[in-house]
């Protein structure tokens, strides 16, 4: 079995400074990974990085993805190949309209795989299943993309985008945050009614709580770049009741 | 300044000529704006409004001036039309009416045609209008204009009239170098409604240098909602000053579309003589290469009462220009005024420039006025984040600007021309839309 996604070595600079110092992580099929750990230690940099964002410079390493390189490819590219971000803070496009964006974001997939646009009517009810999947209220449909969501609503659009673009790795950056305890219910179930043998997902958190909902097959620590230690679900446990200093410390 | 020379020099030769015919009262009006152009000359950089627009692309070439007509018969067809759309229809080539009634009075009392032929045939009627709002005007070309015009429209809106759609086709032509001047008198009486859709177009890749200035009168509950599409060649300029006086309980509405002009240069002068005046005003300009393009706004509110509003949005690139002079003079009598304005614009390089300036007037103390401009580039997080759902850059990028130019689209009041300036507005966004053979409209829904 090849691995979903395979990161050696990875080195990532923003500026001058070094953000990510030399991680490794390899997610393969039906897996789901959870990566925790402080504040400002590089989880949503390395979001960024897989996904492809300006701004990052790549200085050693490599990102392997589906068995391709992906570090030359622009993140549109990414995206189409099968990597799904959803974003710790999800951008407000003013004007353009939640069905608009999913339409040009499902034509650009089709186009990839040498389809046709997808017909209104199949669109339309492809739009009303994805969103009972994840409980999205259906007056949001005629909104700007985010543009005066509450925060749970946010998340919650993030995970609708998920299940509309299927991907094959899906990394979701604190969707549980700012979310209630029934958000996070539908966003988890969201994701359990996806997973499968075929996708993975890299499911970044600072609660425990998320992983009752969400259970991982492993967990690893993110401290100062690194991961520094890597487990079952149970270390997110014992992480939830020693602290990360201690963790750490004890590593 | 070979232009300006070659002007004076046409019309000192010619003027016998050029005006004869003509009453009076039209000679007179003439007469005073050569003098005056005469001593002010062509605007130049050193013109408080004119700093940021050089004309030195065009003042110092030859302009073959449109006396004569210049008229290619061949391109007298209705190329402006909008599909499902009834209307009476109009075509001004290099300044002449063209078509075969050139002047008449349609069932409804409605007097439409040739201005020069209205002139001779309703001098009463025009003389109480002709020239009122446009003699002070301290922009030169008006005067050039005033001195120079031969023809343009003649539209008269007797009471009570409510339904009346006109559609302007504009064309610059010549297979010369033309200056080209176009007049046109516009006159809604009480409780009237019309609607105009322009459409400034040009044929040949020629240079000219055209000036189209309208003085339109709208009396109690007139109400007027004026469409322009402006899509001229990559050398020429189009200066276009509207001026309009709005009395009680009357509605102007305009809304331009600057689509593609070396330089396109609108102004429009309100002045809001009754209570209960609601003036909307809405632009959006796209300009690239080395394109300009001007809005330059006066509204005076001189009576109680009444509500402007001005919203223009620009997206400029490559190396093009954008400036937008906006002023709003409130009077001490202009109690419970509203007065509104707001310029936005992305500008997609470096080396493209904005120059937006506002300027509030306001001499009376119970009013609400707010202005504000904006000058933003592309949002770099939300195209990563288009991005990042599979869109390709360009896309993402189109799709940003084509939702900014929105606000201005949905102002449109007439359903017909919503889909076709959709369609109009995201083919010059997209660089389909360059200088089409014909007609803007027309190419949008080809
Ligand atoms: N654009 C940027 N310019 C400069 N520094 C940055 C930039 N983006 C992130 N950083 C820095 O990189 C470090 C890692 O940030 P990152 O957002 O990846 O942390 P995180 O682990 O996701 O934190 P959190 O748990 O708070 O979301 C931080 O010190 C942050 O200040
Ligand atoms: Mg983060």
């Amino acid at each position: 079995m090849n691995p979903i996604l395979e990161i050696k070595n990875l080195h990532t600079k923003i500026g001058d400074k070094e953000i990510i110092k030399g991680l490794n992580l390899t997610v393969n099929p039906g897996e789901v990974h959870a990566i925790m750990g402080p504040n400002g230690t590089g989880k949503s940099t390395l979001a960024n990085v897989i996904a492809g964002k300006d701004g990052y410079e790549v200085t050693e390493g490599e990102i392997w993805f589906n068995g391709k390189n992906i570090l030359e490819l622009d993140p549109e590219e990414r995206a189409l190949e099968g990597i799904f971000l959803g974003f710790q803070y999800p951008v407000e496009i003013p004007g353009v309209s939640m069905t608009n964006f999913m339409k040009a974001a499902i034509d650009a997939q089709r186009k990839y795989k040498g389809l046709d646009p997808i017909k209104p009517g199949e669109f339309l009810k492809m739009y009303r299943e994805k969103q009972e999947l994840v409980n999205m209220p259906d007056k949001i449909k005629n909104r700007s993309v985010n543009e005066g969501f509450s925060g749970g609503e946010k998340k919650r659009n993030e995970i609708f985008q998920m299940a509309m673009l299927n991907p094959k790795l899906a990394i979701l950056d604190e969707t549980d945050s700012g979310l209630d305890i029934d958000a996070l219910r539908s966003v988890a179930e969201g994701v359990n009614k996806l997973r499968s043998n075929d996708n993975a997902f890299i499911v970044i958190t600072h609660y425990q709580r998320l992983l009752d909902y969400i259970v991982p097959d492993i967990v690893h620590i993110m401290y100062d770049g690194k991961i520094v230690k890597t487990g079952d679900k149970e270390l997110a446990k014992e992480l939830e009741a020693k602290g990360y200093d201690e963790l750490v410390a004890s590593n | 300044m070979k232009l300006q020379e070659n002007i004076l020099s046409y019309i000192t030769q010619n003027q016998s000529k050029l005006w004869q015919g003509l009453p009076d009262f039209v000679t007179t009006e003439k007469q005073k704006a050569f003098q005056k152009f005469q001593q002010k000359g062509l605007p130049t950089l050193k013109d408080e409004k004119w700093r940021k627009t050089n004309l030195k692309e065009f003042v110092n070439r030859y302009y073959h001036p449109a006396f004569n007509e210049i008229i290619n018969q061949n391109n007298l067809i209705d190329n402006c039309l909008v599909p499902d759309l009834e209307t009476y229809n109009i075509n001004l080539v290099n300044g002449f009416f063209a078509g075969k009634n050139t002047l008449e009075v349609l069932n409804n009392g409605i007097i439409i045609g040739s201005f020069n032929k209205a002139i001779k045939s309703y001098p009463e009627l025009v003389k109480s209008y002709f020239n009122r709002l446009v003699q002070n005007s301290d922009n030169p070309l008006n005067d050039l204009n005033t001195a120079l015009f031969t023809d343009g429209l003649f539209v008269f809106v007797p009471k009570g009239i409510t339904s009346f759609k006109l559609q302007i086709t504009h064309k610059l032509d010549a297979k010369v170098d033309a200056l080209i001047n176009v007049r046109n008198l516009i006159i809604l009486e009480e409780h009237t409604q019309m609607d105009i859709i322009q459409c400034d177009d040009s044929n040949m890749h020629r240079s000219h240098f055209a000036t189209f200035v309208s003085e339109v009168f709208l009396k109690e509950k007139a109400r007027l909602n004026w469409y322009k599409y402006q899509n001229i060649n990559n050398v020429s300029s189009l200066f276009s000053n509207n001026f309009y006086q709005v009395e009680k309980e009357a509605e102007l509405y305009t809304n331009s579309f600057e689509m593609n002009g070396k330089l396109l240069r609108n102004e429009q002068f309100a002045d809001i003589t009754g209570k209960d005046v609601k003036v909307d005003l809405y632009g959006l300009y796209l300009a690239d290469k080395k394109q300009q393009t001007d809005n330059v706004i006066f509204i005076s509110h001189s009576s109680e009462g009444s509500y402007s509003n001005q919203k223009f949005k620009g997206i400029l690139d490559d190396s093009a220009k954008g400036f937008f002079n906006g002023q709003i003079l409130v009077k001490k009598d202009a109690q419970q005024t509203n007065a509104y304005q707001k310029n936005d614009n992305i500008l997609l390089t470096d080396k493209a420039r904005i120059s937006s300036q506002p300027f509030l007037e306001i001499y009376a103390d119970d009013v609400s006025c707010s202005h504000g401009s904006t000058t933003g580039q592309i949002d770099e997080e939300a195209l990563f984040y288009i991005r990042q759902r599979g869109i390709s850059k360009r896309d993402a990028q189109l799709l940003q600007l084509y939702a900014f130019t929105g606000e201005i689209i949905e102002t449109i009041k007439l359903h017909a021309l919503i889909e076709p300036t959709k369609d109009l507005v995201k083919k010059r966004l997209n660089g389909e839309l360059d200088i089409c053979e014909d007609c803007i409209l027309q190419c949008a829904v080809k």
